[in-house]
């Protein structure tokens, strides 16, 4: 496997953060007792994992590594590593603690694993290194407080078409600018993805690629890529769902709002929730208003990203309410105005207010629309504030256009 | 266009732009100006320097080999790539249709870490 071939070797071999890189080396090399840990940030597939092992293997460091794979409650770290707490190697190797997931380790299973890596930060005599996917995840801005943070983003798309380009000449495979240019936008910036995609690929032609590439495209439908992100392990899943899903933002957007009040979440995470959802449909509203189609491309990563984090797994499940958005909308915001009218005629009539709106109104509004003027003064008769007028004087416009 | 990581100068914009601007993540120094760095939300302050200006502002990456700017609109990879929200540096149309491109890439990349 190209993959394994072509595996950095060292640090120098990868490509990509190279700033986060070059000063996690030389905050490792000038790591002493009493320094502050290290935290690396970023989205999966960005090296994180990898910059340490290697770094780690250049300065000559012993690695005790805790994964997500492992059990991580206190006892089971306090087993594995308490006894390199407080002494140097047995052989005066050097050591470094790497605790790879940090920001998973709030779920059930790792009970007290947290309060145990703040412990390990205090008491430790060897370098820690802590790596992270979620950056905006509250539960670890008390760790980034206390830790030297280095930041990862995703390799950008050049510098892996360098690195494939570099692989295919190695491996004297020969294929177009163009075909390479395909096998990186199909990894979507994922080292891994791109090499295994270019040795699948090796001795097809460019429209061989092409149409492969196209034919594995996938996308989901609405209710598909609503389904996966509320189903998700992840952000980053979530997001990929989301992405992949063949809809226009504002049906996005429809389709996160109606799942999320048709929900069971208590008041506050539907507050939390829909605010999100209103960030992302702002960006709509500013592609809408400055025709900037390039914002399209934050849109699916922030409606991901905050909704994401804003709803309990499992919590909301896709729901499409029939009714028209626009319908919905209307009633809502004139359903205060209405009610206020109900209310203020109601006295009058003997009747309730539900009675009043659904009975009386059309008709009421419909005589009053032939005269503008004095359905004006009768409104201000009843006492209705400005804006419960104005709703007033459309709805009887409304209703008189349908008549005619 | 402004290159990622370099100090610029803004017209005074007022107090409320200026607070937006420092919880966006813009780092400000009396002397040197802006710049924005690795905890900057650039698609934010992007926004708010657009409305405060009046006129579209934008960072640009910088080349990591020749350390030219780059402009990122006739870029191959434009709708996929985070680079221009995100601090990272890139490779310039020049450096990466060069035959040795990762040759020359990791030899400044060596030069960088020594």
């Amino acid at each position: 496997m190209w993959v394994e071939k072509y595996r950095p070797k060292s640090v120098e071999e990868m490509v990509g953060n190279e700033e986060s890189r070059i000063e996690f080396l030389n905050w490792l090399k000038e790591w002493k007792r009493g320094s502050k840990p290290a935290l690396l940030i970023g989205p999966p597939g960005t090296g994180k994992t990898t910059v340490v092992h290697l770094v780690a293997k250049k300065l000559g460091y012993n690695m005790i590594e805790l994964n997500a794979s492992d059990v991580r409650t206190k006892e089971k770290m306090m087993q594995k590593l308490g006894p390199s707490l407080g002494s140097k190697g047995l052989f005066g190797e050097k050591l470094l603690i790497f605790l790879d997931e940090v920001d998973g380790m709030y779920e059930r299973q790792d009970r007290g694993g947290i309060e145990f890596v703040e412990e390990l930060i205090e008491k430790s005599i060897a370098p820690i290194v802590m790596a992270a996917n979620l950056e905006d995840d509250k539960k670890i801005v008390k760790l980034i407080r206390k830790s030297k943070v280095f930041r990862f983003t995703r390799i950008p798309p050049r510098f892996v078409e360098i690195y494939v380009d570099n692989v295919l000449k190695k491996e004297n495979v020969k294929l177009s600018k163009e075909a390479i240019r395909l096998i990186v936008r199909e990894s979507k910036g994922d080292m891994r993805a791109a090499i295994n995609t270019a040795q699948s690929f090796s001795g097809l032609s460019t429209e061989e690629i092409s149409s492969t590439i196209s034919s594995r495209d996938l996308t989901y439908s609405l209710r598909e890529g609503f389904e996966s992100f509320f189903n998700a392990d992840s952000q980053e899943k979530a997001y990929e769902a989301l992405k992949n899903c063949d809809a226009m933002p504002k049906d996005k957007v429809r389709l996160a709002y109606t799942s999320v009040v048709n929900s069971d979440l208590s008041n506050d995470e539907l507050i939390k929730a829909l605010e999100k959802i209103g960030e992302a449909d702002e960006i709509v509203k500013m592609i809408g208003k400055t025709q900037e189609w390039r914002l399209l491309r934050y849109f699916d990563r922030v409606l991901a990203y905050s909704l994401f984090n804003a709803i309990p797994k499992g919590a909301v499940n896709y729901s499409e309410d029939d009714m028209p958005w626009n319908l919905k909308i209307r009633m809502w915001n004139e359903s205060k105005a209405l009610k206020s009218f109900g209310k203020s005629l109601s006295k009058f009539l003997h009747a309730s207010s539900r009675e009043v709106i659904s009975t009386y109104m059309p008709y009421l509004l419909l005589i009053l629309s032939r005269d503008k003027e004095s359905m004006e003064r009768f409104f201000k008769a009843l006492g209705l504030d400005d804006s419960t007028l104005k709703v007033m004087m459309k709805e009887a416009e409304r209703i008189s256009v349908r008549v005619k | 266009m402004v290159a990622v990581g370099e100090w610029f100068k803004l017209p005074r914009l007022g107090k409320e732009f200026f607070v937006s601007l420092m919880k966006a993540g813009l780092v400000y120094d009396k002397s040197k100006g802006f710049k924005a760095d690795a905890n900057s939300n650039l698609m934010a302050i992007s926004s708010i320097l657009k409305r405060a200006l009046g006129e579209d502002f934008e960072f640009v990456p910088r080349c990591f080999t020749c350390n030219s700017m780059i402009e990122c609109y006739s870029c191959a990879y434009y709708l996929i790539c985070d680079v221009k929200s995100s601090t990272s540096s890139c490779l310039c149309d020049n450096c990466i249709s060069n035959e040795d491109a990762f040759a020359i890439y990791n030899k400044t990349l060596m030069k960088k870490m020594s």
